[in-house]
């Protein structure tokens, strides 16, 4: 028997109520309900989204996933609270509380919808058994609805109980109304997309994409978190008013909204009567959409996701000797052999690599959002230009930040190129007669560099040169060799593997935590020192010098790393 | 003639545990070496020190004549080594992963290229060079594996089960090249499960248990000391205890 948690006891307990329907279907009760035990069993032990984009690392057994799932659902949640705050006009607050909830609710669908609604174990486990049909999609349903469920339930609370007490408790159960049925109206739309996704690519693409949906969700909860409190602040939203026109007929969250709206102050406009009607409707009619034409197709589909190997490996002719722009820079920037290799390895490691994507492309978001946020401080573009120029004093502090700020991601970027799910594959170092890792670790650097530092630093030049003229450029430069020399500084102070040959659960998270702070300390002094030599041109090119060729003979010292520094999987 | 591979009184143990207790063996040029013993008795060590992949052990290991802890890049030129159904940077193309191999191996591009677009053909995987290996089936993956071992033109070559995940016209294909390989000259060290194969492929077989050799000789002679019976009888009846025979029935008799 399994033990299952409290939630997911009292889920299966209300789920199992109506047996006698499940029994009327050809449903085996008892196996149903062994199924469903053994499968929320399992969902409590498997990382969830949230883990999936996190930094932190788990070396015990996920035992309670449900409850940090429910537990990330709720704190969520509670940012929705802010929609009721946001206007006077309820209207305006309920389109923006469902734009909220149905984007969250489906972002976190999406990225482990896969897990949860096709487990092809099941075909080796539960379809060789003498388990009926009726047993099995009904099994697979209820374990939808559970999952759902528990996402759906505490995103919704604080949202359900801010507007019983601010609107009163008609308005509370509209808005329960109103987030069942854009939940089902959601798991359409999911349902939609995954076809339309798996219509234009392959199954092995699907799961490029699902991590781009996941990298794009991590950056937005961030950027949420970040910016919409600023909105306030500044009042931006306080008088707006959504109003009534005819083209916010095709926006979901409007319909659901006016379902709020009729229920706290009656309306009778034609617009606000139909998009209150399609609230009702359109979940209606996407169910039966789904399980009409949509589900059919889509377990088959699905299947071939998890499939073992995809597609059939099919030939095919590809371009020839082109010089690629990775060969390109590998040409400039690299000494032949070794070093070149390396540095072509991980530079289409870095760009194929799931797991690397998934971690440091948030990190390119966060920055993006950090811009955003310290120039949300001025509303208008000659603010900005103002707040740039070299001339004004007040500019340094931006302009440092704007150079700096790159380095995260160069910093993030050579803590994960260690990791790699194949990190087996590092036999290879082995075997080979390669007389020192220097090369390989300072191909790998270099790649990061040339891959993730040198196109931020272009259009951070090209953005300072165009408000301040080729001046700006001695900066740029200047930023660039520190920040050169603090990647080299990562790698030979804190990089015990070769690229890509640690395992990915082996992160001892509280020493990189250590090395990290170190870095970043690091980091601001050597931005410090920018920021104090800023006003004095001579000061800065000593400066850009000093950590130019600091930066040279570290990369000439990485290039002489011993074996007896590294670890790696021997096979 | 010089013997190509020697160990001599090799020891190695994990953590106090003895794994390989005074192995001795000298290998001459052009030999197919069937290196067979039961789970864990020793010869993925033995491999993974041929390879200089471990250094921590007592002994003499020469390759090539080179120390293997002496000069380890000096052995590991010389030698080829094909893993077992190993893991590959699977996002990789073949001709990515090779190329990478051969910068590794410190081999001319240009040969490389040559190399592996005709092994590679020879395989039938001409037209998957530029695919990325995360959709190959696992008989592909064997076969870049294979080329990988195979590409630089090591004068002794050190299999691990290298015929895992192969279907049966591949299997040919190797057996054959192995015979081929040892006409010219090449030195093979085959590890392997599979009796059948190791029974038809090496002149010389070595049998290990708990770490020390227990026969040592071709199958020819094998037979004449232990009987004539296939390999399979021959290693059962030299590393098995006599619960060989009684596994059977006791699992069925879990039913009674």
């Amino acid at each position: 028997m399994p033990k299952l948690n409290i939630i997911n006891q009292s889920l299966l307990g209300a789920f199992m109520l109506p047996k006698a329907l499940y029994r009327k279907a050809g449903a085996n009760t008892t196996q149903l309900r062994t199924i469903l035990e053994y499968k929320l069993m399992m969902d409590d032990r498997r990382p969830n989204s949230f883990h999936q984009t996190s930094h932190k690392k788990q070396d015990k057994q996920i035992s309670m996933a449900t409850l940090g799932t429910m537990l990330m659902s709720l704190l969520m949640g509670l940012l929705f609270i802010i929609a009721f705050f946001a206007s006077e006009d309820v209207l305006t607050c309920g389109v923006i509380y469902f734009s909220m909830f149905i984007i969250m609710l489906a972002l976190t669908l999406i990225t482990d919808f896969t897990n949860v609604l096709i487990d092809i174990r099941d075909n080796f486990i539960i379809l060789p058994k003498p388990v009926n049909d009726a047993t099995f999609v009904i099994a697979r349903i209820v374990h939808i609805s559970i999952h759902v469920c528990k996402l759906m339930l505490p995103m919704a609370l604080p949202g359900l109980i801010t507007a019983f007490v601010k609107l009163g408790p008609i308005a509370g159960i509209a808005l329960l109304a109103g987030v069942l049925l854009s939940t089902v109206f959601t798991i359409f739309l999911i349902n939609a997309i995954y076809l339309l996704v798996l219509k234009v690519s392959s199954p092995q693409k699907f799961k490029n994409i699902i991590s781009y949906i996941q990298i794009v969700f991590a950056v937005l909860i961030y950027g949420g978190y970040q910016i919409v409190p600023r909105l306030f602040e500044k009042s931006i939203l306080k008088n707006a008013v959504i109003g009534e026109a005819p083209a916010l007929l095709l926006a979901p969250p409007y319909w659901f909204a006016a379902l709020l709206k009729e229920s706290t102050q009656f309306s009778t406009h034609p617009v606000v009567l139909m998009a209150a009607a399609l609230a009702l409707l359109m979940p209606v009619l996407g169910i039966y959409v789904v399980v009409r034409f949509f589900a059919p197709t889509f377990n088959q589909k699905l299947a071939q996701i998890s499939g073992s190997s995809g597609e059939a490996a099919v030939a095919k002719k590809v371009a020839g000797n082109r010089t690629t722009y990775s060969q390109m820079m590998a040409n400039l920037f690299t000494n032949k052999g070794i070093e070149q290799a390396s540095f072509l390895f991980s530079w289409r490691m870095m760009l194929r690599n799931r797991d690397f994507k998934l971690k440091v492309y948030p990190a390119i978001g966060y920055m993006l959002v950090i811009f955003a946020v310290s120039f949300l401080r001025d509303n208008s573009l000659s603010d900005v230009a103002e707040e740039l120029d070299l001339t004004s004093r007040k500019s340094n502090i931006t302009i440092m930040m704007l150079l700096y700020i790159t380095g995260l991601v160069s910093i993030t970027s050579l803590g994960q190129m260690n990791f790699s799910e194949h990190y087996k594959a590092a036999w290879m170092f082995r075997v080979t007669p390669v007389a020192t890792p220097g090369p390989i670790l300072s191909g790998a650097v270099k790649a990061s560099i040339i891959q993730f530092q040198l196109p931020a630093f272009m259009l951070v030049a090209v953005l300072l040169t165009i408000i301040n003229g080729p001046m700006a450029l001695l900066h740029v430069a200047v930023a660039f060799c520190n920040l050169s020399l603090m990647a080299v500084a990562l790698v030979m102070f804190s990089n015990d593997y070769l690229p890509w040959s640690a395992p990915v659960n082996k992160n001892n998270q509280g020493s990189s935590v250590m090395k990290t702070l170190a870095l970043m300390f690091a980091l601001s002094i050597l931005g410090l020192l920018h920021s104090l030599a800023f006003p004095y041109w001579w000061a800065c090119v000593a400066l850009g010098v000093l950590a130019g060729a600091a930066a040279w003979f570290s990369f000439r010292d990485l290039q002489k790393t011993g074996w007896n520094r590294m670890k790696t999987y021997q096979y | 003639m010089e013997p190509i591979i020697v160990l001599k009184n090799l020891w190695k143990s994990y953590s106090g545990t003895p794994v390989l207790k005074g192995i001795n063996l000298s290998v001459m040029p052009g030999q197919v070496i069937g290196y067979i013993g039961p789970n864990g008795a020793g010869k993925s060590t033995t491999v993974k020190i041929l390879c200089g992949l471990l250094s921590d052990f007592e002994g003499e290991v020469l390759v090539a004549g080179k120390d293997i802890r002496k000069e380890p890049l000096a052995a590991k030129q010389k030698i080829g080594f094909i893993p077992e159904l190993a893991e590959l940077y699977e996002t990789l193309t073949p001709h990515e992963f090779l190329h990478f191999m051969a910068a590794l191996y410190g081999m001319d591009a240009q040969v490389a290229e040559e190399r592996m677009t005709k092994m590679l053909g020879a395989f039938g995987l001409a037209g998957n060079l530029h695919q990325r290996m995360d959709t190959f089936s696992k008989g592909m993956r064997q076969k870049v594996l294979i080329t990988s071992g195979l590409l630089h033109n090591p004068d002794i070559i050190i299999m691990d089960e290298p015929l895992s995940g192969l279907d049966a016209n591949s299997v040919i294909i190797i057996k054959e090249l192995i015979g081929k390989l040892a006409a010219e000259g090449k030195t093979i060290f085959y590890c392997s499960h599979m009796m059948d194969v190791v029974e038809k492929v090496s002149d010389r077989i070595i049998l290990i248990n708990q770490g020390e050799v227990v026969a040592d000789g071709s199958f020819e002679e094998l037979k004449s000391q232990q009987g004539n019976q296939s390999l399979e009888r021959i290693f059962a009846q030299l590393t098995a205890s006599d619960s060989i025979n009684q596994a059977a029935s006791d699992l069925l008799s879990a039913f009674q």
